[in-house]
């Protein structure tokens, strides 16, 4: 279908829109197919518009003002909580990497522990079990423990963990300062 | 509810709020401004959300998160043109995404009779009301583009330069959209024997 546009089409919509047509212009849209399609579709739809100016009754404009200042302020709250909700999360990784890290440098004192707490059966009611949990625990963490001590000593864990608190603090200024 | 009982409960909140937390909002736009811009396009575009969605509801919605987003816009200059069709291409963008995420056809919506409290033809034995409903329908036969075309065209009046910004397409590929379209809408209406009062 190849697109022929007549040149009255926007006469006639403006004709239809408006209400007020010349009787030159009438005559052409009942003959041309283009403008008696314009003119229908325009006719149709102003009336579906009328119909909704009559019939349906539209929100305030004091209430879209107020509603849209809730809203931002909704969403300033939100961007102002964000970096807070960040510092959170990165608190909570800091804390559980800094007891992964404590168990990993002070894991001679915890194994003689654990070896305490096996070696008390009776007191436990638990014996066996607990004795083949700690066992396994204890030789998993040794296994890793004893990798990393052997390879670079303690330094490397009181290293590695200084520099994720220092990551820390510094993303915390940020945030401070950014939102300020 | 009544409308002013929900405008007085919002402007209590936002003063609530406001003084709680001290956060300001800043619209470029004073409240003054707003209200003349908002009488001279809130009745066109909800008019263009609801005949384009089919949703008198989804229509309300719009317009609000329209106008949110349209007061939270820097303007480098206030020309009432300009921001009209800013507006609406806020609202045609509302719809797209509607579309896009809503997960069903954009006709399925024909099937909700005359939502928004608006009284079904039966209810009230009223021509216009028919002709109304007949319209909405064969208007979901349409593709959504087809209809913000053909309503910003013929009823907003808007030149080919006007719809290519507000619904984000080529203006020279305005012409041959709209002249589909209507040749559609014209087929539609003539099949389904949907004839205006005045023609
Ligand atoms: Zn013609």
């Amino acid at each position: 279908m190849k697109p022929h546009e007549c040149e009255n089409e926007s006469r006639v919509i403006e004709a239809v829109r408006s209400g007020r047509w010349d009787a030159d212009l009438r005559r052409h849209a009942a003959l041309c197919q283009s403008c008696a399609d314009a003119a229908l579709a325009a006719r149709v739809l102003n009336e579906m518009r009328a119909f909704d100016d009559a019939e349906h009754r539209i929100r305030d404009a004091g209430f879209v003002w107020w509603k849209a200042q809730l809203l931002a302020k909704q969403a300033a709250g939100e961007r102002a909580t964000q970096p807070i909700n960040f510092v959170e999360r990165l608190a909570c990784l800091c804390v559980v990497l800094s007891v992964a890290a404590a168990c990993f440098w002070q894991w001679p004192v915890i194994r003689a522990w654990l070896g305490a707490l096996a070696g008390k059966p009776a007191s436990l009611h638990f014996g066996s079990f607990w004795g083949q949990v700690s066992g396994a625990f204890s030789a998993a963490i040794s296994s890793g423990a004893g990798a990393l001590t052997n390879a670079r000593g303690p330094g490397l864990l009181l290293a590695v963990s200084a520099v994720i608190f220092l990551g820390f603090v510094a993303f915390a200024a940020y945030f401070a300062l950014s939102e300020r | 509810m009544p409308e002013e009982i929900i405008l007085a409960e919002a402007q209590q909140i936002a003063r609530a709020m406001g003084a709680a937390d001290g956060v300001e909002t800043s619209f470029q736009m004073d409240e003054q401004t707003f209200r003349i811009f908002y009488d001279r396009t809130a009745r066109p575009l909800w008019s263009y959300l609801y005949r384009s969605s089919g949703d008198a509801a989804l229509a309300d919605d719009f317009m609000q998160e329209s106008y949110f987003r349209f007061l939270r816009a820097r303007f480098k200059e206030m020309d009432q043109e300009y921001m009209k069709n800013y507006l609406f291409r806020i609202a045609t963008n509302l719809l797209r995404d509607h579309w896009r995420h809503a997960k069903v056809a954009p006709q399925a919506v024909a099937g909700r009779e005359e939502d928004g409290g608006v009284p079904t033809p039966e209810e009230r034995g009223d021509d216009r009301l028919q002709m109304n409903s007949d319209v909405r329908r064969i208007l979901q036969d349409l593709k959504p583009r087809e209809r913000e075309l053909l309503w910003l065209a013929y009823v907003e009046g808007s030149s080919h330069r006007e719809i290519a910004q507000r619904i984000g397409l080529k203006e020279r590929s305005i012409r041959s959209l709209l002249f589909r379209a209507r040749h559609k809408l014209a087929a539609l209406l003539r099949r389904q024997g949907v004839v205006s009062s005045s023609g």
